[in-house]
């Protein structure tokens, strides 16, 4: 009976959003919005990066809403898996191509991510996307060599003053210029490293924090015993 | 005849996605695989976002690589997406710590067998007898009752 | 002058911004001085009551639009505000600080109230908001920061309570989400009032019916409309009470206020 429901209610969204495809334009939306940006973005924000522009600048807000989110769910699996017990067995290490694979790939990742993190404004990247190439350094660390223990104190200290410093850049912009999360500091020439203004340092930030919280949730999950309760 | 044109294939695979993930959610009996089929929708979800962005013949939004002047893709979607994709890994990543919690505490994550157990724990605490089980009842198979005798006495008693 | 010097506190960012800053701060805060700490959450709170007063007091009745960023409408996200967004808002740090958990202490402690403060910001978040997709963000941030509340108690039943509302809640905004992509696909743009103004040319026909009604259904899952509201007893019956009272009065009736215009 449960599973006559489910199929019908799964073959009825199937139906519907087919039905809805079939009537839906495709590649002639109205860009009310999207236009707007395009034009106004080099004067507004000065990012050669128009869809990081959106995503710190014009959608500032969103992302910080974001970065509250990805908090909430670390904190609430912090707060869920507790702490693991001393002298509880350790899941097994990997074989010798995978841990000698780990310490070379982890200086690698950690490069390839400051890299984009910082260069979020001129090339595809930013914040986030940085952050978790950040993560996945200490990921391979951690399932080559499960001995091997983060120090969560540090990660929550950095976790937590990294999303300060994005809400504090905020606050300053609104004491300053009256709105927040208003882009500040000299917007320098399109395509420099240094140029945005505020914008490399909100995609810092952002970088931290996510690279910090996602090691750390990883880690907690890994260290945590399924075995015995 | 369906044109298979560029169209037809991406929305078909945004769509196909989702409902799969929808398929696996509903249907599914153990946790993870219940986990897993929500990721796989949520990622045709975010397809369909950036579907809705989709211009023809346009470029990606980078100032300085096309000539001025081209047409370039909505980046509103794309940012949309960028927030969508995060907040699910937030999720899928609180679920799979609670998996494990659950597995620590119950030693299953089959649907069944932790309703059957949660029920019963329920019961304990409130002191109620546990509600009928799915398996046969103890005793002798009871007689059904006869109903051609009664239709019978029926028939005969109307005028 | 003092007006001047101080307009920017008048400010309905403040009141979401400042909760969210006290609970990134929280855990450093917990690491350094214990007292601090516990007493910063209600501080805040207090402080965010008293500036949701201010702005009531400060707009002598007429709704106003505050674009965040100085981003000029459509193209920025803009927070409306009116003296029934700010009722709802009001309701919200008040509501905390009556439930604020005094008794506990230690680590948790610091993971609890941060999660309580997300859930303040979250809230008043949604009732201040003019952006469809900002309102989708706070959503989410109310749904995961009450999964970690629900799990506080520790038991096994809570947990597979969590799970399940975790799971129906994920999909409903998933189903919220495609909503908001077919409702892109057709108007373009995000914002409320504009999109109140195109609705009646652009989303007149089976689209418009179609893209409100999966919202309605996703976003109705953690309003509890029925008939998506099977995760509700099991919730509140494991989950401790002061967080069953603030999920049932506040979150429930946020989401029906966004969804009622």
């Amino acid at each position: 009976m449960r599973n006559i429901a489910s199929l019908v209610f799964s073959f009825g969204l199937a139906f519907l959003l087919l039905a809805i495809a079939a009537q839906l334009g495709f590649g002639h939306t109205p860009m009310i919005v999207g236009s707007g940006i395009l034009t106004g973005a080099e004067a507004d924000v000065g990012a050669a990066n128009i869809v990081t522009a959106v995503v710190f600048g014009y959608r500032g807000f969103d992302t910080l809403g974001e970065l509250s989110i990805l908090f909430a769910a670390a904190t609430a699996a912090g707060l869920v898996l507790g702490h693991r017990r001393l002298g509880a067995a350790d899941d097994p290490e990997g074989g010798l191509i995978l841990r000698a694979g780990a310490d070379l790939l982890f200086p690698l990742l950690l490069l390839v991510g400051v890299y984009i993190v910082i260069h979020g404004h001129l090339t595809p990247g930013g914040g986030f996307q940085g952050g978790v190439i950040l993560a996945a350094a200490f990921f391979v660390s951690v399932i080559a060599k499960p001995s091997l223990r983060l120090n969560h104190g540090a990660i929550s200290v950095i976790e937590g003053l990294a999303g300060a410093a994005f809400i504090l850049i905020g606050i300053w912009a609104l004491v300053e210029d009256g709105s927040f999360l208003k882009p500040m500091l000299d917007q320098g020439v399109l395509g420099q490293l240094v140029s945005a203004g505020t914008m490399p340092l909100l995609s810092s930030a952002v970088g931290l924090k996510v690279g910090s919280e996602l090691a750390g949730l990883l880690a907690h999950i890994s260290e945590s015993e399924a075995g015995e309760p | 005849m369906i044109p298979f044109s560029l169209e037809t294939i991406l929305y078909t695979g945004a769509i196909g996605l989702v409902v799969i993930g929808a398929f696996g959610l509903v249907l599914s009996t153990h946790l993870l695989r219940m986990v897993l089929a929500l990721s796989v929708a949520e990622a045709g979800g975010n397809v369909l976002i950036v579907l809705a962005g989709y211009r023809g013949e346009a470029v990606a939004p980078i100032l300085g690589y096309a000539a001025p002047g081209t047409a370039m893709v909505d980046p509103v979607p794309q940012a949309l997406v960028l927030t969508a994709i995060v907040i699910g890994v937030g999720v899928q990543a609180l679920a799979v710590a609670v998996l494990v919690r659950i597995y620590r505490a119950y030693g299953t994550l089959e649907l069944r067998v932790l309703v059957e157990r949660m029920q019963g724990e329920i019961s304990e605490a409130a002191g109620i007898p546990r509600s009928s089980s799915t398996h046969a009842p103890a005793g002798e198979r009871p007689l059904p009752p006869v109903p051609a005798l009664l239709s019978h006495q029926a028939r005969g008693v109307r005028p | 002058m003092t007006a001047v010097n101080h307009a920017w506190a008048v400010n309905p960012t403040l009141p979401i911004v400042l909760p969210l800053l006290a609970a990134f701060l929280l855990q450093p805060l917990a690491r350094v001085s214990e007292p601090l700490a516990r007493i910063l959450g209600p501080v805040v709170l207090v402080a965010c009551g008293w500036l949701i007063y201010q702005l009531w007091l400060a707009h002598g009745g007429e709704p106003v639009a505050v674009a965040i960023g100085s981003f000029a409408a459509p193209l920025g996200i803009v927070l409306y505000v009116d003296r029934i967004a700010l009722l709802f808002a009001i309701a919200v740090p008040t509501f905390a600080l009556l439930f604020w958990p005094w008794s506990v202490s230690g680590e948790r402690a610091a993971r609890e109230s941060a999660l309580l403060l997300l859930l303040v910001a979250s809230v008043t978040g949604l009732a201040l908001s003019g952006d469809i997709f900002n309102i989708y963000v706070f959503y989410e941030l109310a749904a995961v920061a009450s999964f970690g509340l629900v799990t506080v108690h520790a038991t096994g039943r809570a947990y597979v309570a969590t799970i399940r509302y975790l799971l129906q809640s994920a999909f409903g905004s998933l189903l919220a989400l495609v909503g908001i992509a077919i409702l892109y696909t057709k108007t373009g743009t995000l914002n409320l009032a504009q999109l109140s103004q195109v609705a009646p040319t652009t989303l007149h026909d089976a689209m418009g019916l179609a893209s409100f009604a999966l919202m309605l259904v996703g976003f109705g899952v953690k309003g509890e409309l029925f008939p998506v509201n099977t995760w509700v007893p099991e919730v509140y019956a494991t989950a401790p009470a002061r967080v069953s009272a603030l999920l049932a009065g506040r979150v429930h009736d946020a989401l029906f206020e966004r969804l009622m215009p």
